[in-house]
């Protein structure tokens, strides 16, 4: 509809609209897109189920055949089996062939801080991949946002490395000494295993509101061994 | 007698509204106007210009925003060797590390055969048979941690590692296809017997996987149990362990589905009720014929 008639339409009221035989408005294509909502399609008149043969009801097959059945309550430890139950088990107290420890409270309570598992009993160790500003020239900027929601790249071409930090969440008391620590302990492994790709100093980013340390690189088999250590 | 139509209606439909019978709808007129032939485009359309001379550039080019873009037909590269990604099976893995950490951690009973419901309760999985994922895999990942004898039932397997770790601790492999109707059923059972539907039969393998599914080396559910005993035993031989006795296992081992069985235990065309807990079989012998063909 052209900006001038919506203007007029705004002006007059709208009792001359209704009842003038003048039709302003009209729908876009030539066709209508969908009868649905239209007053004329709600308002129909319906007809009775029974004056109505078979062949003309939508929906098509009727079911001709309905046989008899019988109640059990036999098999229902297989459907109990199946079902999806969320309790979660209470773990063992002895170290278990794949790798899994248990926590050893006499040992973390000497040190200032304390790592909490999450609820399946495990670290609360995990990769992030942050996103990468794509362009930096001035004529791009203002891009930014279309390229921050789009999928999250890897690699750093500027800094030509990858991009991953390893996070460790849960965490409460002194978190500045447990990055501390963290820090040293990294930095021992790093010199022991002579791995070119690992840089150092090792940089981390500690956030008191979220109680986590975030790690600039993979080092999430080192970590858990610094967990493993202090008993957590 | 349409009497008995409208009862039967009352009978079967949960809810019954004006709204939800079936009823044939007259056209009202604006409903009725025709869709614009060919001979009414021609005369609203004009004749000159690139869209009458079928001579429109190629996707992707606009003269305001592109400025020296490639249009898109040219910025995805033409790879071959990606053909028929379309079309191909996907299925999701799980390593022997964390189908050990699973049981270490009790989330998993070693007892009962494992199957993919049971796997799928633990939530590790988001399996989404709309995007073509067919189940799960069993990959190497920890062949040599895993230390416990069970019964487990996997969709794929792709190597010979991944088998021998579990046999040579006594357990048992099977690879099963189902298909993606009985795979919704499966995914979230709970769901499922909530919708009131009987349970499905599980149709055979497409084509190109019935060889998958007959080979004894990859323990496939439709192979010869004979074929699959020496291929046991070659496995043995090959990775040097020795195959334990099998009179020593509890009948749980033993267990096998059917080809057109999903849930163990549970044949296909019975009604769960959860309520009452109680399940509905029906007694015909069409019934029978038609889900355990």
């Amino acid at each position: 509809m052209s900006l001038v008639l919506r203007n007029i339409l705004r002006r007059c009221p709208s009792a001359i609209i209704t009842q003038s035989s003048l039709r302003f408005w009209s729908s876009n294509g030539q066709f209508p897109s969908h009868p649905m909502d239209t007053e004329e399609y709600e308002n129909q008149p319906r007809k009775s189920i029974t004056e109505l043969p078979d062949e003309l009801t939508e929906r098509g097959t009727q079911p001709k055949f309905i046989s008899g059945y019988e109640t059990t309550k036999d098999e229902w430890e297989w459907v109990d089996n199946v079902l999806f139950k969320s309790a979660i088990p209470e773990p063992p107290d002895h170290p278990t062939p794949s790798g899994w420890f248990p926590p050893n409270p006499t040992l973390a309570r000497q040190w200032p801080y304390f790592v909490d598992r999450d609820r399946f009993h495990s670290y609360a160790l995990y990769v992030r991949i942050l996103p990468v500003m794509l362009e930096y020239w001035l004529h791009e900027q203002h891009r930014y946002y279309l390229n921050i929601f789009r999928r999250r790249v890897e690699y750093d071409i500027y800094a030509q490395r990858t991009r991953r930090f390893s996070l460790l969440e849960l965490i409460s008391g002194d978190i500045w000494a447990l990055d501390n620590d963290l820090k040293h302990y990294l930095t021992k492994r790093i010199e022991l295993s002579h791995d070119k790709s690992k840089e150092l100093p090792v940089l981390s980013q500690v956030d008191e509101i979220k109680r986590h340390i975030l790690v600039d690189g993979e080092y999430e088999e080192w970590i858990a061994d610094f967990l493993k250590e202090k008993g957590f | 007698m349409p009497i008995e139509r409208g009862l039967q209606y009352l009978r079967q439909m949960q809810r019954v509204t004006l709204k939800n019978l079936p009823m044939p709808l007259e056209k009202t007129e604006k409903w009725k106007r025709e869709h614009p032939d060919e001979n009414t485009m021609k005369t609203i359309m004009s004749k000159k210009g690139p869209i009458s001379r079928s001579a429109l550039p190629p996707y992707g080019i606009d003269p305001i925003q592109a400025e020296g873009r490639l249009p898109w037909i040219l910025t995805v590269p033409k790879e071959p060797y990606y053909e028929g990604v379309e079309e191909a099976r996907q299925y999701l893995p799980i390593s022997l590390r964390t189908l050990q950490r699973l049981i270490d951690l009790r989330r998993i009973n070693p007892a009962r055969p494992i199957d993919l419901p049971v796997l799928c309760n633990t939530k590790l999985f988001s399996i989404q048979p709309d995007q073509r994922q067919f189940g799960l895999q069993l990959t190497d990942e920890g062949a040599d941690l895993f230390s416990t004898p069970i019964n487990l039932e996997i969709q794929w397997v792709s190597s010979e590692l991944a088998t021998a770790a579990i046999e040579r601790c006594g357990g048992i492999l099977t690879t099963r296809y189902f298909d993606p109707v009985s795979l919704s059923a499966l995914i979230d059972a709970k769901k499922f017997f909530e919708r009131g539907e009987p349970i499905p039969r599980c149709d055979t393998p497409p084509l190109n996987a019935i060889e998958y599914y007959t080979d004894p080396k990859q323990r496939g559910y439709l192979a010869n149990p004979d074929l699959i005993r020496e291929e046991r035993q070659r496995l043995a031989q090959k990775y040097g362990y020795k195959l334990p006795d099998a009179s020593n296992f509890s009948p749980m081992f033993h267990l096998r589905k059917d080809p057109r069985q999903i849930f163990f235990g549970l044949a296909p065309g019975w009604l769960v009720n959860l309520k009452d807990q109680t399940i509905l079989k029906p007694k015909d012998n069409k019934f029978e014929t038609f889900y355990h063909s």
